[in-house]
C-alpha cells in the first residue's frame, strides 16, 4: 500500500496549486459557458431566462461572426507565416553573428518592449494622410487606413514589426539546440547550405518552431488592441475579439457575448490541439542525447 | 584510396592562437596514419583542415597530388567519424548511414544495396530501424563508422573515435578498426591521445605538440628511437625515466653508473625505460622480451658486456599487474658508488666528484619492469642493470636526441 500513500502526497502537493488554477481558469471559462446558455442583457436584466444553445445560432448564422473569423485568420496566418519566415532569418544572423552578439539581440528586442496600443498608434500616424511621413514616398502615398486592404496590410505590418523580435528569440534558442558536430558531419558528407539547413538545422529545430508557432498564432488569434487603435474595425478588418468586445461591452449583451467569448475559445484552442497534432512527432524527439 | 600530403600547414586562429605550425607529412595510400599527441597539440585542428573545415593560414594539403585548397568538404570525398559521433540525431540508423549516398544522388536501389552492406560489415542490420537516442555508446560509434564507409571514400579520417567508450569496448572496437581497415584498405588518419591506440593500430605515426610534428615514422621507429625529450616521455606506461649525466670526458656519469654517450662535450640527459632495467644476471630473460630494436642504433652499439650498468636499489613500491610487476625503486649511491663500473673512480681531469651525486641532493628514482614471478619485496635492497646501449641519451636545452639519430 506504499504507492496510494505516495499518490495522496502528490495530490496533498499538487493541491493548493490545482486551486488556484481552478479558481483563476477553470471558475471563468465555466461561468462563461454558463452564462452563454442564457438571455442575459444588461439593458433588460428582468428578462434573463435560460435559452439554451439560441444564443450559439444566433452568433453562427449572423453573417458579422463569419466576416470576422475570416478577418481573424486573414490577420493570424499572413503574420505568422511571415514572422516564421523572418524570425528565422533574424534567428541565423544572430547566431552567426560574430562581434555584437549581444548589442544585436538586445536591438532586435526594441520593438517588442513598445506597448502594442503605442505601436499600433505609431504606425497609424505613420500613414496618416496628412501627417504622415509615409506621404513624401511618391507612390506611397494614398489613404492607407481607408481601403480594405491596405488597412489589412497596416494592422499586419505592425503584428510582424512588433512580435517578429519574439519569434526570433524563441528561434534562436532552437538554434542554439543544433549540435555543430552534426552540421559539420553534413558538410563533410557533402551537404550544400541550403541542404544542411532544411535536413539537418530544420528539423533539430522542430520542438522550438512548434512552441514558437504555438505562442504566436495563439497570440495572433486573439488580436485587439492593434485593430482596436487602426480601425476600430472598419473596413472588414474586425476580429473576432473585437465582436465579442462590442457585444459584451458595448451592447451589454451578457449572453451572446458570453458565447462569442466561447467560440473563440474553442477556436483558438482548436488551432493549438491542430498545430501540436499537425507537428507530430516533434515533441518526443526532444528529449534526445 | 588517396595519398594525402601536407606541405608547411599553419593554422593561426583569429584570436591568435597558433593551433598548428609548419607540419610536413606525407600519408602513404592505404596506410593508417595515427596522430598522436597530449589534449590540445592541435591533433583536431590539423584533421579538419585535411578534410576541408578549416582553412590551414599557411601550406597546402593536397590529395594524389592535386592541391585541396578552397575545396569544400563536401567536394574531397573524404568520411569523417567525429569524436562526439555526430549521428544525425533525427534520423533512423538507416537513415543516417543512407544520408551522405542520398545527397549525392546515389538511386534509392543501389543506396538500399550499399547501406545493407555496410550494415553488415559492421553487424548494424538489427539497429537499422532504431533511433540513435536508443542506442549504446559502442553501437554509436559503428553508426558513425558505418556513415563513413557507405561512401567509398578516398581516406577516413577519425577524430579520437574510441575515447567516448569504457576501456572494453575500447579494446574491442580498436580490434575491430584495424579488422576494417584491413579488409577495405582506405587510407585512413586516426587521431588519438592513447599511445596504446597509435602503438597498436598504426603503420606509421607522427607524434605532436604544441602544433609541430615531433616525430614521424613507424610505431617501433619512434617507440624505440625517440627523436626528442617529448617523444620518448610521452610514448611509455610507466614512462620513461630521465636523470642528468654528468660529462667526463667521452663517457657521462650518471647516478646509476658510468657510461659512454654520444654527442659534444656538455652534461646529457640520459632517458630509460622500465622494460630495460633488469635484476642483475637475468640477462637471458630481459633480451628474450625487450622490445626489438631498429637497424640502424643496433649496429652502432656496442654489444660487449661490459657496457652494462650495474647499481643497487631500494624498492619503495610494487605494482602487480598479472603479467608483469613494476617496481619503483630508489637508487642507493654509495652501494652504486662501491660497485658501479667507474663509479668509484676519480675523473680523469684529476678533479674530484663533486659531492652529493649527480642527481643533486634526491635520491634518483627509478621504474623497473621485473618478471610477475620475482620473489622481490617493497623495502628489498635489490642489484639492478641496465645495458648501456638500451639509454637514450638527449641534450638537456634542446631536448634533441643525441647520437645515432
Ligand atoms: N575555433 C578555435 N578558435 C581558437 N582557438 C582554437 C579553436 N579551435 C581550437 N583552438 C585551439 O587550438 C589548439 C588545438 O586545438 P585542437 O582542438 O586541435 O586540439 P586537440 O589536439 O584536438 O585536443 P584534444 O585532444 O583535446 O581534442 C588548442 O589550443 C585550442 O584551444
Ligand atoms: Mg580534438
Amino acid at each position: 500500500m506504499r504507492i496510494p500513500r505516495e499518490h495522496r502526497l502528490g495530490w496533498l502537493l499538487c493541491a493548493p496549486a490545482v486551486l488556484a488554477m481552478a479558481a483563476v481558469t477553470a471558475y471563468p471559462v465555466l461561468a462563461a459557458v454558463r452564462l452563454s446558455l442564457y438571455r442575459y442583457d444588461l439593458r433588460f436584466p428582468d428578462a434573463r431566462r435560460f435559452v439554451g444553445l439560441h444564443n450559439y445560432l444566433t452568433v453562427l448564422t449572423s453573417a458579422v461572426w463569419w466576416k470576422a473569423v475570416a478577418a481573424t485568420l486573414v490577420i493570424t496566418l499572413t503574420s505568422v507565416s511571415v514572422e516564421l519566415v523572418l524570425g528565422m532569418a533574424l534567428a541565423l544572423v544572430m547566431h552567426r553573428a560574430l562581434v555584437g552578439r549581444r548589442t544585436v539581440r538586445t536591438a532586435v528586442l526594441v520593438p517588442y518592449a513598445v506597448v502594442t496600443v503605442v505601436a499600433a498608434l505609431a504606425w497609424r500616424f505613420a500613414f496618416n494622410p496628412t501627417t504622415g511621413f509615409v506621404q513624401g514616398l511618391g507612390i506611397l502615398d494614398r489613404p492607407w487606413l481607408s481601403v480594405s486592404w491596405s488597412a489589412f496590410t497596416i494592422i499586419i505590418l505592425t503584428e510582424i514589426w512588433k512580435t517578429t523580435p519574439f519569434m526570433a528569440l524563441l528561434l534562436l534558442a532552437g538554434l542554439a539546440l543544433v549540435p555543430g558536430d552534426a552540421l559539420r558531419a553534413a558538410r563533410v558528407d557533402g551537404a550544400s547550405r541550403a541542404q544542411r539547413f532544411f535536413r539537418v538545422t530544420l528539423p533539430l529545430m522542430k520542438p522550438a518552431i512548434l512552441v514558437a508557432l504555438l505562442f504566436r498564432t495563439v497570440d495572433a488569434l486573439r488580436i485587439f488592441d492593434t485593430v482596436f487603435v487602426q480601425t476600430r474595425g472598419a473596413l472588414g478588418t474586425q476580429p473576432v475579439s473585437l465582436v465579442g468586445y462590442d457585444t459584451l461591452l458595448v451592447s451589454l449583451n451578457l449572453g451572446l457575448g458570453s458565447a462569442v467569448s466561447v467560440l473563440i475559445f474553442v477556436l483558438v484552442t482548436g488551432a493549438a490541439v491542430a498545430i501540436v497534432r499537425g507537428m507530430g512527432g516533434a515533441l518526443p524527439e526532444a528529449s534526445f542525447r | 584510396m588517396a595519398t594525402i600530403t601536407l606541405k608547411g600547414i599553419g593554422k593561426r586562429f583569429s584570436r591568435g592562437a597558433v593551433a598548428v605550425r609548419n607540419v610536413d607529412l606525407e600519408i602513404h595510400d592505404g596506410e593508417l596514419f595515427v596522430l598522436l599527441g597530449p589534449s590540445g597539440c592541435g591533433k583536431s585542428t590539423l584533421l579538419n583542415i585535411i578534410v576541408g573545415l578549416e582553412e590551414p593560414t599557411s601550406g597546402t594539403v593536397s590529395v594524389d597530388g592535386r592541391s585541396m585548397n578552397g575545396v569544400e568538404p563536401g567536394k574531397r570525398n573524404m568520411a569523417m567519424v567525429f569524436q562526439s559521433y555526430a549521428i544525425y540525431p533525427h534520423m533512423s540508423v538507416r537513415e543516417n548511414l543512407a544520408f551522405p549516398l542520398r545527397i549525392a544522388g546515389v538511386p534509392a536501389e543501389e543506396r538500399e544495396r550499399r547501406v545493407a552492406e555496410a550494415a553488415e560489415i559492421l553487424e548494424l542490420e538489427e539497429l537499422l530501424d532504431r533511433r540513435p537516442a536508443t542506442l549504446s555508446g559502442g553501437q554509436r560509434q559503428r553508426v558513425a563508422m558505418g556513415r563513413a564507409i557507405v561512401r567509398n571514400p578516398v581516406a577516413f579520417l577519425l577524430d579520437e573515435p574510441l575515447s567516448n567508450l569504457d576501456a572494453r569496448l575500447r579494446g574491442q572496437m580498436r580490434a575491430e578498426i584495424a579488422r576494417l581497415h584491413r579488409r577495405l584498405g582506405t587510407t585512413t588518419v586516426y587521431v588519438t591521445h592513447d599511445q596504446t591506440e597509435a602503438l597498436t593500430l598504426a603503420d606509421r605515426m607522427a607524434v605532436l605538440n604544441r602544433g609541430e610534428v615531433q616525430q614521424a615514422g613507424t610505431p617501433r621507429e619512434v617507440y624505440g628511437r625517440p627523436a626528442n625529450r617529448f617523444v620518448a616521455g610521452f610514448l611509455g606506461s610507466p614512462p620513461m625515466t630521465f636523470m642528468r649525466g654528468e660529462r667526463d670526458g667521452d663517457d657521462v656519469v650518471l647516478p646509476l653508473g658510468r657510461a659512454t654517450a654520444p654527442g659534444g662535450g656538455s652534461d646529457v640527459e640520459v632517458g630509460v625505460r622500465p622494460e630495460d632495467v633488469r635484476e642483475a644476471g637475468s640477462a637471458t630473460r630481459a633480451s628474450a622480451d625487450a622490445l626489438p630494436r631498429p637497424g640502424v642504433g643496433q649496429a652502432e652499439a656496442p654489444s660487449d658486456p661490459s657496457a652494462l650498468l650495474r647499481f643497487r636499489a631500494r624498492v619503495e613500491l610494487l605494482e602487480w599487474l598479472g603479467a608483469e610487476t613494476y617496481a619503483h625503486v630508489e637508487v642507493e649511491e654509495q652501494d652504486a658508488r662501491a660497485e658501479g663500473a667507474g663509479w668509484g673512480r676519480k675523473r680523469e681531469d684529476g678533479r674530484p666528484r663533486p659531492e652529493p651525486g649527480p642527481s643533486g641532493e634526491r635520491p634518483q628514482r627509478l621504474v623497473a619492469r621485473l618478471s610477475p614471478g620475482s620473489p622481490v619485496k617493497e623495502g628489498d635492497v635489490v642489484d639492478l642493470e641496465v645495458e648501456a646501449r638500451r639509454l637514450h641519451f638527449f641534450d638537456p636545452d634542446t631536448g634533441a636526441r643525441l647520437g645515432d639519430a
